[in-house]
């Protein structure tokens, strides 16, 4: 059951840290080559140094489309080709709308949403032109389903990936390029972490507390893990997924209407 | 070393060859899982085509194939709509296997379509009789073996493209497959504490007996030939082509895996596509 991605190569960006780097781990451990394509390069190298001969890390910015562009040519130069196309990179913040400034959510829509776009194109340009067909996965979350106060911005972003991968998967299906996404619940990440302490002062509560809080919403009594996210990236990859296309997959633990 | 290795499934409805039951009772074999499948079976060699119902004879065939094949099944009877049948299914995978950990509930009825004012009582509640009374008892006697075992499990409900939108015509079965996407995610709030995954698949149409039958069915109502009526449908699903058993076997097998163990409470279509909610 293992190395289900053997000879196959993978793109995923934000794929240094967090979620990120779990669909790493997951798709290399199956057998596939991975390209670590994220803007933090001190925690993409260490990653493919420890992963060793299949493992590159390219330095990519997803807002820039000449740099989605050179990740996916570089890669196809190093692997011979691009199979699985995961766009992950993105963040959230804590921040209530009368206080959000312009910027701040221009940057978010730019990250999450355009950087998802022009991955998309990056990847499926690629795909049409090897006419094999491939996966494209798209990072949405919870968020997306479900409004969340204090996270106007980035529910947007989210409900944003949704609709862009239904509209992509209908677009994209002639040239056998499926286009899933992922709407995971809270997941234990570092950004998550460093996002606690936000949430905990705005509730007056402990970050213990703040916590406890998000796991008791939970009917399965924990926190999301990236590899729950990861484990369904590399199924949606896979050959068993072949009629799969347009459809968000939740890992939530329950959690609805997420 | 497979996926479901020590695992013991339960699929109803699993007794007729081309049939989804047959399919994902087969894939999860191959995959390592002991199987019970159980159909409605009436007596061997005695055919009730005119209700669409498969023999004892067919079922102990897919279960002699699966076992010929390297795996291992047996075939019991059960009629979904009673309860005691299905407690006794159920009792029937502990007493042969020794456990139970995978339970899908597949048996389902796709006939009996009729428009709402010439639908008759007695067809509205055969059909939400076997297809959601039918799932109820399903989850709720599996739910009680996996609960007494203490180690958890997975349910997995086979709901229809039909939960997801209505259909002129099939309001009993519509209605039905909506009940079932309510009865999982309320199944997986109650069995959550029990580390109990309750999960739907949503299939669009998949060339069964069934299906056949409804391709059948649905051309002459709407006054097209059965190849323009598929050449339409065909060019609904974005991977333009109609769904195999396989696909849901695929799906039913990653979500009954470790690959799957934080995903509960969904409904998930496996339609090329087509539906995308």
């Amino acid at each position: 059951m293992t190395e289900r991605h053997w000879g196959k190569t993978a793109v995923v960006t934000g794929g240094a840290n967090g979620i990120g780097r779990g669909i790493v781990e997951r798709l290399h451990a199956d057998g596939a080559n991975v390209v670590i394509a994220d803007i933090d390069m001190v925690a993409a190298t260490s990653l493919s140094d420890a992963l060793g001969a299949n493992a590159v890390a390219i330095e990519t910015d997803v807002r820039d489309e000449g740099a989605l562009a050179s990740c996916v040519s570089q890669t196809v130069e190093q692997f011979g080709a691009l199979d699985i196309m995961v766009n992950n990179a993105g963040y959230i913040m804590f921040s209530p709308i009368v206080e959000t400034a312009a910027d701040d959510w221009r940057r978010m829509m730019d990250v999450n949403i355009n950087g998802i776009f022009l991955g998309m194109k990056a990847g499926a340009q690629q795909m049409i032109a090897q006419g094999k067909g491939g996966a494209i996965i798209n990072a949405s979350s919870g968020g997306g389903r479900k409004g969340v106060p204090n996270f106007a911005h980035y529910c947007a972003t989210k409900a944003a990936v949704i609709m862009m991968s239904q509209a992509a998967a209908g677009e994209m299906a002639p040239h056998r390029i499926r286009v899933n996404c992922y709407t995971p619940g809270h997941v234990e990440t570092p950004m998550m972490s460093g996002l606690l302490d936000k949430i905990a002062g705005a509730q007056g509560t402990s970050r213990d507390e703040a916590y406890q809080a998000l796991e008791d919403e939970v009917p399965w009594g924990r926190w999301g893990k990236v590899e729950d996210v990861a484990a369904a990236v590399s199924w949606l990859s896979c050959n068993d997924a072949e009629y799969i296309t347009g459809q968000c997959i939740a890992m939530n633990g329950g959690q609805l209407p997420w | 070393m497979y996926a479901l290795d020590g695992k013991v499934a339960l699929v109803t409805g699993a007794g007729r060859h081309r049939g989804l039951g047959e399919a994902m009772a087969k894939r999860l074999a191959a995959d390592g899982a002991r199987v019970v499948i159980t159909d409605i079976g009436k007596e061997k060699g005695v055919q009730f085509a005119a209700e669409h119902i498969g023999t004892t004879a067919e079922m102990d065939a897919i279960a002699d194939e699966i076992n010929a094949a390297g795996g291992t099944a047996t075939a019991h009877i059960c009629d979904v709509t009673e309860e005691d049948q299905v407690a006794g299914a159920v009792k029937k995978a502990v007493d042969t296997y020794g456990r139970l950990d995978i339970m899908i509930n597949n048996a389902g009825i796709g006939y009996l379509m009729t428009d709402i004012l010439n639908l008759e009582q007695r067809d509205w509640d055969a059909v939400l009789n076997v297809n959601l009374r039918g799932v109820f008892f399903g989850v709720k006697h599996a739910a009680q073996q996996m609960i007494a075992q203490g180690e958890g499990g997975t349910i997995i409900n086979v709901a229809s493209q039909a939960a997801k939108r209505g259909f002129a015509g099939a309001a009993a079965y519509v209605s039905s497959k909506h009940g079932v996407v309510g009865l999982t995610r309320t199944a997986a709030l109650e069995f959550g504490p029990n580390n109990i995954r309750v999960n739907s698949i949503c299939p669009n149409h998949v060339t069964t007996g069934l299906g056949a039958w409804q391709n059948e069915h649905f051309s002459a109502a709407g006054g097209q030939s059965e190849d323009d009526y598929m050449t339409a449908m065909q060019s609904r699903i974005p991977l333009g082509r109609v769904g195999l058993t396989s696909d849901i076997a695929a799906m039913a097998a990653f979500l009954c895996s470790d690959q799957a163990p934080y995903v509960t409470g969904q409904n998930l279509d496996v339609s090329g596509g087509e539906e995308m909610h």
